[in-house]
């Protein structure tokens, strides 16, 4: 039972939660889906995003989260619908899982989290291709790619965590 | 029941999605691009914003792209500049090696000519004093250059060898005045001592007032002195001077080597050696 102080800050919690995370997801899939082209090597935010939701949000709306962040970004990028969205609630579970079990609150953890987020997802990727028969496009790709999407995702994940922690009152976490 | 949704809610709602999304996967997979309702509505939100963050990004890759361009072309022109500089030294050193060897090829032609063995000579030093026209050679008594040797050019004629060491030989040029080279005209045969002015030139000294001598006349050595071999180009006559009151013609020559010059010479045994013979 929440007291009145931990309420009233739960209240506003909420109120400000939702919104900062739209926003960061509907930034993330803007930058993934423009910007980040023009770079050599496209940072994955929304895979870091889902995996603090994972760690942070442990909820039937993180899950939703995770699932609309991946949906928005396949209609925004013109993947087949369903590959991100399909990515991003396996990720989500997982972290889910693991964070049941274990205290993700060390930064070296969180970046361990991460790089198995994305095997993950690029095992989410195998297998849709697989059963997509999709093998020839995506396999060649999510598997030469791999170790630089962790790389750089890893190397994002303390910046992203450090602005979506500082915007959520302490107490609402899970 | 509830209580049992209640407590798994997150595996559930995980597993939901998760089925959601395969589902949605499936169907996008194996007929490609099927109508989505929910997502058209989204990408017609979606689209003004990526519209204008693309436009924006565009701009400022734009911007970065010429920045590093700049960058780009500053290293090249700087790469271009360094080789251009390393060509114009190659090609310096090209052009320096061609006209030596073709000096070289003229001193050998004329080592042939003469028909003696000569001695090709480096010039290592010059006089620094202007009244004394002199110059040091590479090759010394040790190379077989004697004292009173004849120096020539293909031009024509330097100096002569006026003293020597092991490795080095002093030279007194033709300009100098205190040189005489016995000389001849060689349209009229009028004789002459071809000696250095104290201004660096040459005059032909002891030309009677009688003989003929005209501006463009070739002088020649006339051999008869025992240091220069016969017939060897000393210059040309520049300027012809009579005065009414002087037993001999004042007769400048222009001399036909550039003693100034003069890079590599032949240093020939006097006394020996008859051009033509």
């Amino acid at each position: 039972m929440l007291s009145v102080r931990e309420s009233d800050v739960s209240g506003e919690k909420s109120r400000w939660t939702l919104p900062l995370l739209v926003c960061s997801g509907v930034c993330a899939i803007l930058l993934q889906t423009t910007a980040f082209h023009y770079l050599p090597w496209i940072p994955d935010l929304l895979l870091i995003l889902c995996v603090y939701l994972g760690i942070y949000h442990r909820s039937a709306a993180g899950a939703a989260g995770a699932f609309f962040l991946g949906y928005g970004l396949d209609t925004c990028s013109g993947v087949p619908v369903g590959m991100n969205a399909f990515a991003m609630s396996l990720v989500f579970a997982g972290v889910t899982a693991v964070s049941r079990c274990l205290w993700l609150t060390n930064p070296l953890s969180v970046l361990f989290m991460v790089f198995l987020a994305v095997v993950l997802k690029t095992s989410a990727f195998l297998f849709l291709g697989e059963f997509g028969e999709l093998t020839e496009v995506f396999q060649p790709m999510v598997a030469r790619y791999v170790m630089w999407d962790a790389t750089v995702a890893m190397a994002l994940t303390p910046l992203v965590f450090t602005l979506l922690y500082r915007g959520e009152p302490f107490d609402y976490r899970v | 029941m509830q209580r049992l949704l209640n407590r798994h809610r997150v595996i559930l709602s995980c597993g939901f999605f998760l089925l959601l999304s395969l589902f949605l996967a499936a169907i996008n997979t194996r007929a490609s691009y099927q109508i989505d309702p929910v997502g058209v509505l989204l990408l017609e939100v979606m689209h003004p914003l990526q519209v204008g963050v693309t436009a924006v990004s565009q701009r400022a890759a734009r911007v970065w792209e010429r920045y590093v361009a700049l960058w780009a072309v500053r290293e090249q022109n700087e790469a271009l500049r360094q080789r251009l500089e390393a060509l114009e030294g190659m090609a310096q050193q090209a052009t320096e090696l061609d006209l030596t060897n073709r000096r070289l090829e003229r001193l050998l032609a004329l080592r042939e000519e003469l028909g003696v063995t000569a001695v090709a000579a480096h010039v290592v030093g010059r006089s620094s004093v202007a009244w004394v026209q002199t110059v040091i050679l590479d090759k010394g008594a040790s190379h077989g250059v004697t004292k009173g040797m004849a120096v020539l050019v293909p031009e024509g004629v330097v100096g002569k060898v006026m003293s020597v060491s092991a490795h080095t030989a002093r030279v007194q040029l033709v300009s100098d005045p205190n040189s005489g080279v016995d000389a001849l005209v060689q349209r009229t045969r009028t004789r002459g001592i071809a000696a250095g002015t104290i201004d660096g030139g040459c005059a032909l000294k002891y030309v009677q007032r009688g003989d003929e001598v005209q501006a463009g006349d070739q002088v020649v050595t006339s051999g008869l002195d025992g240091i220069f071999p016969k017939g060897q180009v000393i210059g040309t006559v520049a300027r012809v001077e009579t005065k009414d009151s002087r037993m001999f013609q004042d007769v400048e020559v222009m001399l036909s080597a550039e003693l100034s010059k003069v890079e590599e010479v032949l240093v020939v045994a006097s006394g020996v050696v008859r051009a033509g013979e």
